[in-house]
C-alpha cells in the first residue's frame, strides 16, 4: 500500500509540514512522525505522551493505537498535533 | 520655424479609432482581449489619460533618465562598494534582480496587450510607451546583475530563476499569469497598473531606494527609483478607465479587479519586500519598518486614491491591515528555514538588538515568532545546526504557491483554509485565497504548485534534495546562513561554531 | 522648509503631492510649489533617497515658476525623471503639474 500524504501542522508553529504515512501505520506512529519534524526543533521538546493529533476541523484527539485509516484520515487530509495543556495554560492553536 | 505645443496637436494625432473596413469591430477588437464587459463607445471616449507624453519628449527624457542611471555606476566604485558591502546586502541584490528583472521584462507582454486591444486611443499611446518602458526595466537590471556576477554565481538568477521550477519562480509566474499575462487590457489595466503598480512597486523601488541610499548603495539607489519614475507615468493608464467604469455603472466590475489584483500583489510584495526591510537590512541602515512602508505607500497614498476613484476598499480590508503584522514575519522565517531552496544567502536577521527592534516595531513579536528563533538559536548553540535542515517540503497554498503559515500563538483558520472542487483538495493560506479562488476556480484548479509537481512523482528521487535539484538548484548556488550562524552566538560567549 | 517625521496617519485625510526622488532639481520643485501653492501649508518629509511633499487637497507646480527658480528655460517633462510617485490624482500639461482629489473627504 502507497504511502499516505498529509498535511501536518502543530500547536505553536507556524508552518504546514507535508508529511508521509503508511495506511496501515498507527496514530501514533504519525504522531511520532510529525512531531519530529517540531517539537524541539521549533518549539521546545517534551515527551510524546503529552503531544496528540486532531483533525484541523475536529476537536477529538485520534485514538493513537488505531491504524491511520481506521482513525478516518486520508490522503491530503490536515492534522494538527496538539499537546497536553501546559502549565502555562491552554493550547494556543 | 515654431513648434507647435504638444497640446496643440496631441488630441488630434492620437484619435486613432478609425473605422474597419476589412475586419469587424468584434474581429479588431475580441472581448476576450479588449473589454469583456463590452463597454459603449462613448463611455470610451471619455478616456483621457492624465500623463500625456509625446514621442519626442518620451526618448528625451528617457535618455536622460538613462544616463543618469549609468553616470553614477562607475566600475571601479561600484566594485568597491560590493566588495564592502556585506553578505546581507549582497542578498538584497539577488533577490530582488531574481524576483524583478525578468519580471518586468515580461510585462512588455501586458503593456502589448494593452497597446494593441486597448479601446481608447490613449491607453494604446500610453501602453506603448509602458512596452518601452519595461524593456528598460529589464536591461538595466541584467545589466547590473551580470556586472556583480564576478561577486557571486548566484547572481546569475536575475537571469536564470523564471525559467526553473524553483518554488519562488512557480509562485512568481502564477503571480505574474493571473496579475497581468493572461487578462484582456481592461483587466490588466486595473490588476497591473493601478493594484500592482501605482500600490506595490511604489514600496520595493522608491522605499528600498532609500535603505540603499542609507546602505551607501547609490547606483542601486538611483537604478531603481529611476525605473519608479517610469513606472509612475504608465501606472496611469489605470485610473482614467476605473474613473469611466464607475461613472458608467460598471463599479463592481472595477471593485472586484482591484480586490483580486490586489491582494496577490500583496502576497507577492510582502515575500518580496517585508522579508528584506525587517530582516536583510542592516539593523543600522533601517529606515522604516514593513508595517511602516505599507502605513505610507498602501495605506494613506493607494487607499487614498482608491477612494478618490468613487471605489471602495476591498472587502477584506479589515483582515489586510492585521495580516501586514504577521504574514511576512513567517515568510521569513521560511526562506531561512528553507535557504537552500533559494539562490541567494538568507540572513537570520535575529540578533539580540534586532528582535528589540522587532518587539518595538510589531510588539508581542518576541511571544510568538521570537519563540520560534528561541529554539532555533538553542538548537544552534547546542551543536544541532542539522535540526535547522528541513526533512520535508511545507505545503504551499494552493492559490499563492506561498508556504501557508500561521503567527505561532494564533489558531489556525482551518474549515475557511480549505475547499474540495471536483473531488480534488485545495488549501489556502486565507478566506481571501480561497475566495479568490472561488470566484473563478477553472482558472485556477488546474494549476500545480510544487507540492502537486511532487505529488504527481515528477520530482525524482521523491526527497528532500531530489527537489533542490528538481528546482535547478546547483550546490554552489544554494543559500546559506549569510553570517554563518553568528547571530545565533551574538552577545554570548565564547563562540563554539561549525561552520555551515 | 517645513520637515516633519512620517506618522503612522499621516497620508491619510487630504493631502497630495509629489515624491521625488532627492536632488537639486527637487529641491527646485519644492522651492516652485511654495511659490505656486501660497495660501497653504507645504510639509516635505524627508527620507533621503526622496523627499516626499504634501499639500492640502490640491498642489500645483508651475513651468514658469520653476524657470524663476533655475533661472533657466524649463519643459515640463523635465520633472519626469526626478517624479518616482505620487499622492492624489495627476494632471500633466505643458504648464503645470497638479495633484489633486475629486473628493474631499
Amino acid at each position: 500500500m502507497s504511502d499516505l500524504p498529509l498535511l501536518v501542522s502543530c500547536e505553536r508553529d507556524f508552518l504546514v509540514h507535508l508529511v508521509a504515512i503508511p495506511a496501515e501505520a498507527r496514530v501514533g506512529d504519525l504522531i511520532e512522525a510529525a512531531a519530529s519534524l517540531v517539537v524541539g526543533v521549533h518549539v521546545p521538546d517534551r515527551p510524546l505522551s503529552t503531544v496528540h493529533i486532531r483533525k484541523i476541523d475536529g476537536d477529538a484527539a485520534l485514538p493513537i493505537d488505531a491504524t491511520v485509516t481506521d482513525a478516518g484520515i486520508e490522503a491530503m487530509d490536515w492534522v494538527h498535533l496538539f499537546f497536553d495543556a501546559a502549565p502555562e495554560g491552554e493550547p494556543v492553536q | 520655424m515654431t513648434l507647435l505645443q504638444r497640446s496643440d496637436w496631441y488630441d488630434v494625432a492620437r484619435d486613432t479609432n478609425w473605422t474597419p473596413s476589412f475586419v469587424s469591430e468584434a474581429d479588431l477588437f475580441p472581448p476576450e482581449m479588449s473589454d469583456p464587459f463590452d463597454m459603449p463607445k462613448a463611455a470610451w471616449a471619455e478616456y483621457d489619460e492624465p500623463y500625456k507624453v509625446s514621442y519626442a519628449e518620451y526618448v528625451k527624457v528617457q535618455r536622460e533618465k538613462d544616463a543618469g542611471v549609468y553616470a553614477v555606476n562607475t566600475a571601479a566604485a561600484r566594485t568597491r562598494f560590493m566588495e564592502e558591502a556585506g553578505q546581507r546586502w549582497h542578498s538584497i541584490l539577488k533577490l530582488h534582480f531574481g524576483a524583478v528583472s525578468l519580471a518586468e521584462s515580461s510585462s512588455q507582454i501586458s503593456e502589448g496587450r494593452m497597446a494593441r486591444f486597448g479601446m481608447a486611443p490613449g491607453m494604446r499611446n500610453m501602453a506603448t510607451f509602458g512596452l518601452l518602458d519595461e524593456i528598460r526595466h529589464g536591461q538595466t537590471q541584467l545589466y547590473f546583475a551580470h556586472e556583480s556576477l564576478k561577486h557571486s554565481p548566484q547572481f546569475n538568477f536575475a537571469h536564470k530563476l523564471l525559467g526553473t521550477q524553483e518554488w519562488g519562480a512557480i509562485m512568481t509566474r502564477a503571480t505574474l499569469d493571473d496579475v497581468f499575462l493572461g487578462r484582456d487590457a481592461v483587466t490588466t489595466a486595473i490588476m497591473l497598473t493601478f493594484a500592482f503598480e501605482t500600490g506595490f512597486t511604489n514600496m520595493q523601488f522608491i522605499g528600498l531606494a532609500g535603505d540603499a541610499a542609507e546602505a551607501g548603495d547609490t547606483s542601486f539607489s538611483n537604478l531603481i527609483s529611476s525605473i519608479q519614475t517610469d513606472e509612475s507615468r504608465h501606472a496611469q493608464i489605470g485610473a482614467p478607465l476605473l474613473k469611466l467604469m464607475v461613472k458608467n455603472g460598471y463599479k463592481d466590475e472595477a471593485q472586484k479587479a482591484v480586490d483580486i489584483g490586489f491582494w496577490r500583489t500583496y502576497r507577492f510584495f510582502a515575500l518580496l519586500t517585508g522579508t528584506v526591510i525587517d530582516y536583510f537590512m542592516p539593523l543600522e541602515k533601517r529606515t522604516s519598518s514593513f508595517k511602516e512602508f505599507m502605513e505610507e505607500w498602501i495605506v494613506g497614498q493607494f487607499e487614498r486614491t482608491l477612494l478618490d476613484m468613487g471605489l471602495d476598499l476591498p472587502w477584506y480590508w479589515d483582515f489586510f491591515l492585521e495580516d501586514i503584522e504577521s504574514f511576512h514575519h513567517g515568510m521569513h522565517i521560511g526562506w531561512w528555514l528553507y535557504r537552500d531552496t533559494v539562490w541567494f544567502n538568507v540572513p537570520a536577521g535575529v540578533s539580540p538588538a534586532e528582535r528589540d527592534w522587532l518587539e518595538s516595531k510589531y510588539p508581542g513579536w518576541n511571544d510568538s515568532w521570537g519563540r520560534l528563533w528561541s529554539q532555533i538559536g538553542e538548537n544552534i548553540r547546542a551543536g544541532r545546526t542539522d535540526l535547522t535542515v528541513p526533512k520535508t517540503l511545507p505545503v504551499v497554498c494552493s492559490f499563492n504557491n506561498l508556504p501557508m503559515v500561521t503567527d505561532p500563538s494564533k489558531p489556525w483558520a482551518g474549515k475557511d483554509q480549505m475547499l474540495t472542487y471536483k473531488g480534488k483538495k485545495y488549501y489556502f493560506q486565507s478566506h481571501v485565497e480561497k475566495w479568490v479562488f472561488e470566484q473563478d476556480p477553472e482558472r485556477y484548479a488546474a494549476h500545480q504548485t510544487l507540492i502537486d509537481q511532487f505529488l504527481a512523482g515528477r520530482i525524482q528521487p521523491p526527497t528532500y534534495e531530489g527537489a533542490l535539484n528538481y528546482m535547478g538548484l546547483s550546490p554552489v548556488e544554494r543559500g546559506k546562513d549569510a553570517e554563518n550562524f553568528a547571530w545565533a552566538f551574538a552577545g554570548r560567549e565564547p563562540r563554539t561554531m561549525a561552520a555551515e | 522648509m517645513t520637515t516633519a517625521s512620517v506618522r503612522s496617519d499621516g497620508l491619510s485625510g487630504n493631502m497630495v503631492g509629489p515624491v521625488l526622488r532627492a536632488g537639486e532639481l527637487a529641491d527646485a520643485v519644492v522651492e516652485a510649489i511654495h511659490r505656486d501653492n501660497p495660501d497653504q501649508e507645504v510639509t516635505v518629509i524627508d527620507k533621503r533617497a526622496y523627499l516626499r511633499v504634501q499639500v492640502l487637497g490640491e498642489c500645483v507646480v508651475r513651468r514658469a515658476t520653476l524657470e524663476e527658480v533655475l533661472r533657466r528655460p524649463f519643459l515640463m517633462q523635465e520633472i519626469e525623471p526626478i517624479l518616482a510617485s505620487f499622492a492624489g490624482q495627476i494632471e500633466s500639461t505643458e504648464r503645470y503639474v497638479r495633484f489633486f482629489l475629486d473628493h474631499r473627504r
